[in-house]
């Protein structure tokens, strides 16, 4: 089978192709190639792939990751813009990830995909008209997901973003700086 | 080596690197996804796997 499957436009039969094969015992790594129409797999996402794993009594039964592109900025639109992770979230079952910025220690998607439950792994549309550069990963190194980084320290205000506003808040921080303050 | 030497590369990059490792790692992994061939994306390509270049 070739690693890399191409997919008519259509994101039901993405998803449902790859909850298939995760329950099969295969590893898939599906893009959805922006999150607004993650939104016609809810049902896919909610009642099958995170709940698979929990019908059974089993935890490692689901592992598919999901990777989707979102966020305003670039004049995509009202329907290639929305940030629909909370909708995820809140959802038992489901892990999400919005990562912004590499780390020694941080390849996200090896990390993803070595889970055994199902993840959607959210990235910023600006990311990729030149997000900001970090040190470069070391091959196999990984981090805990669901740990805050703490990109730098301060005493007088703490700023807590994830994704692409974390590069917002460093330069809300480097502003107050400016001002005397020193933010965390 | 020096601080102003280390290596760095953005969150695509580095997501691109870790999907060469998972694929590398694990018989298992596979994509799947659209693909986008536009003048864009191929301009862009580095990679010979057309559900990533396709954000590019």
């Amino acid at each position: 089978m070739s690693r890399v499957r191409s997919t008519p436009i259509s994101e039901q039969a993405i998803i449902g192709a790859a909850i298939g094969a995760a329950v099969a015992g295969m590893r898939p790594v599906a893009e959805i190639m922006l999150m607004n129409f993650l939104a016609v797999c809810m049902d896919q996402l909610f009642n099958h792939a995170r709940q698979t794993a929990l019908h059974v009594g089993r935890a490692d039964d689901v592992p598919l990751t999901v990777r989707t592109v979102t966020g305003a900025g670039a004049g995509f639109g009202a329907q290639h813009s929305d940030m629909l992770e909370a909708w995820l979230a809140h959802a038992p079952g489901l892990k999400v990830v919005g990562a912004v910025v590499p780390g020694r220690r941080l390849r996200p998607a090896q990390r993803l995909h070595l889970r055994r439950r199902p993840c959607v792994f959210v990235e910023h549309t600006l990311l990729y008209y030149g997000g900001a550069a970090g040190p470069a990963p070391e091959r196999g190194a990984r981090i805990p997901i669901g740990r805050a980084n703490t990109v730098r320290e301060g005493s007088d205000v703490t700023l807590i973003a994830y994704g692409k506003p974390v590069i917002d808040a460093v330069g809300v921080a480097d502003a107050l700086a400016g001002r005397g303050s020193a933010s965390r | 080596m020096t601080a102003t030497e280390t290596p760095t590369m953005t969150l695509v990059e580095a997501t691109r690197l870790a999907l060469d490792d998972a694929l590398a790692a694990d018989p298992a992994v596979f994509l799947l996804g659209r693909t986008s061939p536009t003048p864009r994306a191929a301009a862009c390509s580095t990679h010979p796997r057309p559900v990533l270049e396709a954000r590019c």
